[in-house]
């Protein structure tokens, strides 16, 4: 079987939530070393140091903003999921691609969530639970999104009654 | 006999107050011992004691137990009040222990546990009362019989009538083990001693710096200052070394002699029991349907010796309590390998002990050195070459040298074996765990790897299955990716 590609939106998405992230680190970082910088006490170590700790900071944020631009399109590629008869199968990751087999029977409970970002742009993120965890296909179209709820929900409950559990 | 609206004894305050223990008794030692007895210096400690006790007294007189033919319901809080309705099919573990004001009070604590688990970690649902012998051990028999009655039917249909047989069948064919003297010798002498070493080190220097001082009226340090002035470097080493490896060599066996005092494991057709402690005494009920695994642990001295310890995987044993002590899942304290695939023949027969794996293979061994530890340790002996200090050179090779020893015993211990029944996985370093999994019980397997791991077909195995919080996953790194596709072909679907 092939896996179904994620909605091409989910790329907004990501790109979205790590501007918010560089935004933060950027200040987390910057303000303060400015703010150490301009006090007396601090004066004699920045006059020694500054360079090293700017080039760092830089460094830090020059990254984060290529993986802002790089990463969703590598990640978008590498990412997909089976709806089978008998299990689920998600395929993520950037670098480090993880591939997980989660059959259906071992479901308990299904939810589908969406963030302020996901609801403007008519994407959800299916949230496949177990008793040992849980596990999400992220960035699905709202009505594939039910589907797959539905889909799975039903085969659950099919297997369960073969099953006679 | 009836359990309608009840609460359980008095005596649940002093379960709080033994956990005080050590607090109460440095108090006393401290009000013997100092010069001057101030009551405002232990003013805070004794407000602390008591308000322990008085919050403990309110939660008795506002908590009610009810037993009901199928379910265990508890009521409490005065303002905020909760009913919690437990069913007998859900409940994991019924254990029963005793410290010493219960043993003078010949009464027990019950300890009952469920799967479930909130939000938070904590575990909510874990219901705790002390009650009388007879009354606990016939609110153990309800729940346990419960349990039994139920998992006949949904085997068997059998009815009533024989359902007691199957209760009395086994109580006649119940098989037991115990832990002798022996064992806690071996126990303690194979446990990790570094943490004993410290907490010896800071008691034996607190105790001896207040004794010296009031025998001989000359402060510890100045006696330490003039026995190093007398003694060379290399005699200090290694007399230091030998005094804390022998003192924590004796905590240690002492310490285990009294937490697994009289350790017994009983197992009949469809429970296991399992008790010990000296001071504080336990038992545990579980149902052999709610264990999910075994596990069979290995530090680096047990390896060298061919001992390992044996625990189960059960939810509801095995966490942290509610006093945040963590809690082994023991099924026994200590075994040779012949003694310990002789236990789990006999008690968990459908566990077989299989130690012909499939091994990661050699073109693997490379990535078993790309980890944190060695790459961090590297970085560390870069910066101490560049910036020539010579301490920081040695540790950073000490380091890299451990952290290299470390990815070595992954490569020899890491393997897997799949079957239709269970899934045996080993994996760790200087600790070795031996974890066999029921099949059935798996609720996820994943495999991770970059692309250029991928295409050599080399990945990384994850098991996900129902345990307590926190073990409920093993990462069998760097495998073949055909035991992946074997192990999903094992799968129950």
């Amino acid at each position: 079987m092939n896996y179904s590609n994620l909605d091409k939106k989910v790329v907004i998405s990501w790109r979205i939530s790590r501007l918010i992230r560089l935004i933060l680190v950027a200040a987390i970082l910057l303000i303060p070393t400015i703010i150490i910088s301009q006090q007396d006490f601090a004066q004699s170590f920045f006059n020694e140091y500054s360079s090293i700790i700017y080039a760092i900071e830089i460094i830090i944020i020059a990254y984060m903003f290529l993986s802002l631009i790089i990463y969703p399109i590598i990640e978008y590629r590498q990412w997909g999921y089976i709806i089978a008869e008998d299990r689920v199968v998600i395929k993520h990751g950037i670098f480090f691609v993880g591939i997980t087999i989660i059959p259906i029977i071992r479901i308990q409970h299904i939810t589908i969530e969406q963030g302020v970002i996901n609801r403007k742009l008519g994407i959800s993120n299916v949230m496949v639970h177990t008793a040992s965890g849980v596990f999400a296909i992220e960035g699905v179209a709202d009505d594939t999104a039910n589907s797959i709820a539905d889909t799975l929900k039903s085969r659950l409950y099919s297997r369960l009654e073969a099953s006679d559990l | 006999m009836e359990f309608k609206h009840r609460r359980g004894s008095v005596l649940i305050i002093f379960d709080k107050l033994s956990k005080l223990l050590l607090l109460i008794l440095l108090l006393i030692v401290s009000v013997i011992f100092s010069d001057t007895f101030d009551f405002v210096d232990m003013l805070a400690p004794i407000i602390f004691i008591l308000f322990s006790m008085i919050a403990s007294l309110i939660g008795y007189c506002s908590t009610y137990y009810t037993v009901e033919e199928n379910q265990l319901v508890v009521e409490s809080g005065i303002f905020n009040k909760k009913r919690l309705v437990m069913s007998f099919d859900v409940i994991t573990t019924v254990d029963l222990s005793q410290n010493l004001i219960f043993q003078l009070f010949n009464s027990y604590k019950i300890k009952i546990d469920n799967s479930s688990r909130s939000s938070g970690g904590e575990n909510k649902t874990e219901i705790v009362l002390v009650l009388k012998k007879e009354e606990a051990l016939w609110f153990k028999d309800v729940i346990t019989k419960s349990k039994t009655q139920v998992a006949s039917e949904q085997q068997d249909n059998v009815v009533m009538d024989q359902q007691v047989n199957i209760t009395q069948e086994d109580v006649k064919n119940e098989i037991s083990y115990s832990a002798s003297f022996l064992d806690f010798l071996k126990l303690g002498a194979l446990q990790s001693k570094i943490s004993y070493a410290l907490i010896i080190g800071s008691l034996l220097y607190a105790l001896i710096t207040a004794f010296i001082t009031q025998l001989t009226d000359v402060s510890f340090e100045v006696l330490v200052d003039s026995f190093v002035k007398r003694s060379s470097v290399g005699f200090l080493i290694f007399s230091t070394i030998i005094f804390f490896y022998v003192s924590a060599l004796i905590y240690s066996i002492v310490k285990s002699f009294i937490k697994y005092f009289d350790f017994k494991i009983t197992s009949s057709k469809s429970h296991v029991k399992i008790q010990y402690g000296l001071f504080t005494k336990k038992f545990y009920t579980f149902p052999k349907n709610m264990i999910n695994g075994i596990t069979l642990r290995q530090n680096l001295l047990m390896r060298l010796f061919g001992y390992y310890s044996l625990e189960m995987v059960v939810m509801g044993y095995g966490e942290k309590t509610e006093d945040e002590e963590e809690e082994k899942a023991l099924i026994f304290p200590i075994a040779s390998q012949a003694r310990a695939k002789e236990i789990l023949s006999s008690i968990f027969p459908n566990y077989e002990i299989d130690f012909n794996y499939y091994k990661p293979e050699r073109k693997a061994l490379i990535y078993f050195f790309l980890s944190i530890g060695n790459i961090l340790s590297l970085i560390l002996l870069v910066v101490s070459l560049i910036t020539g200090i010579a301490p920081l050179i040695i540790a950073a090779v000490l380091l890299l040298v451990f952290s290299a020893g470390s990815s070595v015993l992954k490569y020899y211990n890491t393997g897997i074996k799949s079957s239709e029944e269970n899934v045996n996985v080993s994996h760790g370093g200087y600790h070795r765990n031996i974890s066999i999994i029921k099949t059935a019980r798996i609720e996820s397997i994943t495999t991770t790897a970059s692309l250029l791991k991928r295409k050599q077909g080399v990945v990384s195995i994850m098991l996900g299955f129902v345990a307590p919080m926190g073990q409920g996953k093993i990462i069998a790194p760097n495998l073949p990716i055909a035991q992946f596709e074997v192990l999903e072909g094992k799968l129950k679907y």
